[in-house]
């Protein structure tokens, strides 16, 4: 492996520009985290001190093993919805160790609107499951919250249930869960507790039961109090339906620490591992090599050198297909296959891709995409040449590999180019955006023009020129509706990435991912490597 | 005469495994005994053969004439060192030994006997030139008479058990009131700690100093002394820090003592090794204490300013050889300081600890000799005297000597239980101490060495983090993996 | 997790270590640490210092021999501490039906934690009843030969708000 030598300029005007308008967008995150986690009204946190209950966060500091990080996921789920009544929609999940192991925490925020489940939350709850289930993560739940946002009842009924299925399964594949009940489990969300393989109440206020005591009174007319319904103590020496009990929430995390100590250890999936070492270049200088533009270009090597371990990559086929650059590196010493884009893809671009990931699943080595991709070139040289057919054997064999892959939005993130990088529908195990992406199915310029000839079209099969200020009126309606859904933090609030990441951020979040991917074996098929 | 080809060492802990030692040197074979409790002990492992005592309690097992006579007649023992304590000093034991045709490595019972006896004692020192503290010349009858001969000696005054020792017994006065209620309580304790009453009394000397004349006689007529001690710091009246030779004594002052402590050892026929225990006025004037008939705990010291093993010429004695030196040959060169270490809380006024012994490391080095009978693991329980160790440091000088005890007793290691070797290490670095300004009420006028030590903030850390660091409940089984941990507290 | 250690006065105490490498946080305060075998002894260094240090733990003491003394600390687990705390109800309950055998306190005994209190027959089986806490004993409501239904409170203590 060699270091990559770095070409960028920090003392030119486009470094500054960029790093002026990067600086801006980490900022934007920085101000949406702290209304999603932190910003709360005072009548909020007073109501849950009366209620003796601890805040999620101070709960996870309780929960977590000091010195250690915590990889949040979707911290700004919900943020573009619901009004912001749902900030992070009530629920952090994310991975962090626990008594020296990785585990998946599920953590209900009762601040607002009694934790209630709205579609996004219970979509986020979802997402971390999968996570658990398809990297073998066991799940901490720290269970706090009113259940079901009625209102939304619709959109919420169906998915909800995939909680409870998803907890089955990870029963099945016996990946242990642990659940504290920190507040009501009604209805539905009485199994939260249930299907877990043990559980704490704290005394007062953990309750678990089928129905309410109001719903009980209306039902059959018998008078009772949530305590006896379902309290810590009638549910751990009569019903066994929970297996402790305990006076206050720091004893119950604490138990909860106790019981991940009671699990087998995990035996993770062996890869080449070595000795972690910091980048050589400077992850700060990320800012000013990102461009201010999506439509601008900049060299994905001058990334990598500011992610991977020493900045030393070893780069396969450098002469061929270059607008893809592909090679293996460390991150965090855990050896990498990086794909990252350097323009449109081209068949030899699309065919090194699919040999170079035939080699990495070979060698067991996890896979890194890192997206600025505005797709497959078009036009009838490329058919000709076989573009959508080489395409189609990227998606095939990345679809395919048995090794981790794990996604960064870069830059731009368009049209079948995402596909093949891996995108969302692709099952990374980890997918995450950086502020001043894209994605979408076509650029917001492309999707102007496209949509505004349609219309045009469509209006002329009427018989109609498009009147004065029509045309613009169409163009900004189209621009509008792109720039929006096409906005990261519009996309992270719809859960279609595991979080909005600053990019400096970028390795450490790498580095846990993968580590935590690692808890899963690796199986290869087998099969020979084609030189496509 | 020869040496015994086989030795009984009727003893335990760090003195039997001493003289099992000098055995060895000698190329003869040693028996230990013990009792249950010590079956696994040090000086069981050392001894050659070993013999179980029984006892009702296991001290009673090592005080049981019979049995360690009958051990001798079993294991074949020639011979029996009594080391010290125990029955050393029972003239009866002595006769025992001898009845069943055993050498008892000590003095003649008639010896032990005249010593044994306070009244006695002081009697035959002043017959033999001795200074004596004035005092009372029998057992004083009732409290009227303890306040004439107090009137007629002069206040401060001391009033001893006759059969006492060890501190047990003993009481200042420093007025008639004081006497009157020392005379009672000490004659109430006498009763019930010796089942014997008298009492006597005698003058009280301020800020003393304790110095005692090593004297060594063979049964060919020659007695030679080996200087003198100091062992002026004491707790509770016991000796903890002892030194040879005693910065205040001057040569002629030594050959003056000397001289007297081997007078009154040929006026009590004495052979063996023995010890003339005198306190010292500021003025150098030396009064009678008492003669122990004995090895002393502190030998060492002597043995290391004069090259002399006193256990082996205590040996060679009871075997009828001649000493192995004349008083001309001995030199005294070099200066050599015993600590005694204790499982004791020094803090709280020296209460006895008992507990394990879970790690033990004791020092060594150039300047270093410690005695010890201990083994890692073993229990420091309240069945005997809780002296751990002796650990001595010696050097050309008196300077050389404190800098290696302080450094060795710092080094000792001994955890599961309190011990006194921090207290021992900041005595002798005291500034006083070095000084030589030393005498028996040393801890009373210095009590910041018995105050308990507030460890600095720094300290403290380090302490804590070491416990943390060792603490199984901070269990190894859930560290943090390596990558997570390079990470560090990376919560975005 | 956090532990209390005392030398003189209770310290938190939170770690996270790898290896021989540790983070040591002391009254929220953290300290690098790393440590190496030195014979029996440990070679601690915290905060760029060094330091030899000989540690034995019994039970929770964690006996340090470290700047030429020796030093015992304490080792608290506060939340099993406050668990504890916790236990200690005002009566001792059957735990299972029976028939009182015997007892051995009457009302305005004081009794100790852990302390025998009677003995029950149930299915063929004696067990012991215990003090729950220390206390005094407020009433016995079974007599001798008298039987119980489970839970039933066989010996009440005065209750501790009321003491």
């Amino acid at each position: 492996m060699r270091r990559i030598v770095s070409q960028v300029d920090t003392s030119s005007d486009s470094y500054r520009t960029n790093r002026e308008h990067n600086l801006g967008l980490r900022k934007q995150l920085l101000d949406a985290l702290y209304v999603a986690r932190e910003q709360r009204p005072q009548r909020a946190l007073d109501r849950l001190a009366e209620q003796n209950k601890l805040t999620v966060r101070a709960r996870l500091a309780l929960l977590l093993d000091p010195g250690t990080p915590f990889l949040e996921l979707s911290p700004l789920a919900a943020s573009q919805a619901y009004d912001g009544d749902a900030p992070q929609g009530l629920v952090v999940t994310g991975v962090g160790i626990v008594n020296g192991r990785e585990v998946m925490v599920v953590a209900g925020d009762s601040s607002l609107k009694g934790g209630s489940w709205y579609p996004l939350s219970v979509k986020k709850t979802v997402r971390a499951l999968d996570i658990a289930l398809e990297n073998r993560l066991p799940v901490v739940h720290l269970i706090d919250s009113g259940g079901a946002f009625l209102p939304l009842q619709d959109e919420i009924y169906a998915l909800g249930g995939h909680t409870f299925h998803n907890q089955c399964l990870l029963s099945g594949a016996g990946i242990p869960q642990v659940a504290v009940v920190l507040g009501n489990c009604t209805a539905g969300g009485a199994y939260l507790p249930t299907l877990c393989d043990q559980s704490i109440m704290v005394r007062g206020t953990g309750h678990v039961f089928l129905a309410g005591p109001p719903l009980v009174k209306a039902a059959t007319g018998e008078d009772v109090t949530a305590d006896e319904l379902g309290g810590a103590d009638m549910h751990t020496s009569v019903s066994g339906t929970a297996d402790y009990a305990v006076d206050t929430e720091e004893e119950a995390i604490a138990l909860a620490r106790d019981v991940v100590g009671t699990w087998a250890p995990s035996e993770k999936a062996r890869v080449d591992l070595r000795v972690p070492e910091e980048p050589y270049y400077d992850p700060a200088e990320l800012y000013g090599i990102i461009p201010d533009d999506i439509k601008k270009q900049f060299d994905m090597r001058e990334v990598i050198a500011r992610v991977v371990d020493g900045s030393m990559f070893h780069e396969f086929k450098p002469d061929f297909g270059d607008t893809l650059v592909t090679g293996w590196a460390y991150i965090w010493g855990i050896k990498v296959g990086v794909l990252g884009n350097n323009g449109v893809l081209f068949s030899e671009a699309a065919n090194k891709a699919s040999q170079f990931m035939q080699l990495c699943d070979r060698d067991r080595v996890p896979l890194v995409f890192l997206h600025n991709v505005t797709g497959f070139m078009v036009g009838k040289e490329y058919e000709r040449r076989g573009i959508t057919k080489d395409g189609a054997k990227m998606l095939m064999v990345q679809a395919n590999v048995t090794v981790p892959k794990i996604s960064v939005l870069v830059h731009s993130s368009q049209g079948a180019g995402n596909y093949a990088m891996a995108g969302r529908a692709w099952g990374p195990r980890f997918l995450f955006s950086w502020p001043n992406s894209r994605s979408a199915t076509m650029g917001a310029d492309q999707a102007v023009k496209t949509l505004t000839q349609v219309r045009v079209a469509s209006l002329k099969r009427q018989g109609r020129e498009p009147g004065e200020g029509e045309l613009e009126q169409i163009q900004a309606e189209v621009g509008e509706y792109f720039e929006r859904t096409a906005s990261p933090f519009y996309l992270t609030s719809e859960l279609r990435d595991d979080g909005l990441i600053d990019p400096t951020d970028t390795r450490n979040t790498l580095g846990m991912a993968l580590s935590a991917s690692l808890n899963a074996p690796i199986i290869r098929t087998p099969g020979g490597v084609l030189r496509i | 005469m020869s040496l015994p080809g086989k030795v009984l060492v009727a003893n335990r802990g760090e003195i039997a495994v001493r003289i099992m030692r000098t055995l060895r040197e000698l190329g003869i074979r040693s028996v230990a005994v013990y009792h249950a409790v010590d079956a696994r002990s040090r000086h069981v492992r050392d001894a050659d053969e070993a013999v179980e005592l029984t006892g009702s309690t296991p001290v009673a097992a090592y005080l049981d004439a019979e049995q360690i006579v009958a051990a001798c007649v079993a294991t074949g023992a020639e011979a029996v060192h009594p080391g010290f304590g125990f029955l050393s000093e029972r003239a009866a034991f002595a006769e025992a030994v001898a009845a069943a045709g055993v050498t008892f490595i000590g003095p003649p019972p008639d010896a032990i006997r005249a010593m044994g006896d306070k009244i006695e004692s002081k009697r035959l020192a002043v017959i033999a030139g001795v200074p004596t503290l004035p005092g009372s010349e029998d057992a004083l009858s009732d409290t009227a008479e303890a306040l004439r001969e107090a009137e007629r000696i002069g206040y401060p005054v001391l009033l001893k058990a006759s059969a006492g020792g060890g501190g047990k017994g003993m009481r200042i006065a420093r007025s008639p009131e004081e006497c009157r209620e020392a005379f009672e309580r000490s004659s109430a304790e006498a009763v019930a700690s010796f089942g014997d009453g008298r009492v006597f009394l005698e003058r009280y000397v301020d800020r003393p100093r304790h110095i005692e004349i090593q004297v060594l006689a063979d049964s060919h007529g020659t007695v030679i002394h080996l200087g003198e001690r100091e062992c002026s710091i004491q707790r509770r009246y016991q000796k903890v820090v002892e030194e040879a030779p005693s910065p205040f004594v001057t040569p002629e002052l030594r050959e003056e003592l000397g001289a007297a402590a081997v007078s009154l050892a040929r006026k009590v026929g004495y052979t063996s090794a023995g010890t003339v225990e005198m306190v010292m006025d500021p003025d150098g004037n030396g009064f009678f204490l008492e003669m122990n008939t004995r090895l002393q705990v502190e030998h060492p010291v002597t043995e290391l300013v004069t090259g002399v093993d006193i256990v082996a010429e205590q040996i060679r004695v009871a075997a009828g050889e001649k000493l192995s030196l004349t008083q001309d040959e001995v030199r005294i060169s070099g200066s050599a300081i015993e600590a005694r270490v204790y499982a004791e809380d020094a803090t709280a006024g020296f209460v006895p600890a008992i507990g394990p012994l879970r790690l033990v490391r004791f020092p060594s080095g150039p300047g270093i000799r410690v005695d010890h009978g201990v083994l890692q693991g073993d229990e420091v329980t309240a069945s005997f005297d809780p002296m751990i160790a002796k650990v001595v440091g010696f050097g050309p000088t008196r300077t050389d000597a404190i800098e290696r005890l302080s450094t060795a007793l710092r080094d000792t290691v001994l955890l599961g239980t309190t011990t006194n070797t921090a207290f021992l290490a900041d005595v002798v670095e005291h500034p006083d101490f070095a000084a030589g300004d030393t005498h028996t009420g040393f801890l009373d006028e210095h009590p910041a060495l018995t105050t308990p030590t507030v460890a600095d903030a720094e300290t403290e850390r380090v302490l804590i983090a070491a416990a943390a660091l060792h603490s199984p409940r901070f269990d190894r089984r859930f560290d943090v993996p390596d990558a997570h941990s390079r990470v560090g507290e990376w919560r975005p | 997790m956090s532990l209390q250690i005392s030398l003189t006065e209770p310290r938190e105490v939170r770690l996270a270590r790898t290896g021989d490498r540790a983070t040591v946080w002391i009254d929220g305060v953290a300290f690098e640490t790393r440590t190496r075998p030195d014979g029996g002894a440990t070679e601690l260094t915290i905060d760029g210092r060094r330091e030899k240090v000989w540690v034995v733990v019994d039970r929770d003491t964690v006996f340090v021999h470290a700047f030429g003394r020796a030093w015992a600390l304490d080792v608290v687990n506060p939340v099993e501490e406050s668990l504890r705390e916790g236990q200690g109800a005002d009566s001792a309950t059957a735990p299972m039906p029976g028939v009182l055998v015997s007892l051995s306190v009457a009302e305005g005994d004081e009794v100790t934690e852990g302390q025998t209190l009677a003995v029950i027959e149930s299915m063929k089986m004696q067990t012991e009843i215990k003090a729950p806490r220390a206390g005094v004993v407020e009433r016995v409501p079974s007599a001798v030969g008298e039987s119980f239904g489970q839970g039933a409170p066989l010996v009440v203590l005065v209750s501790e708000e009321a003491e």
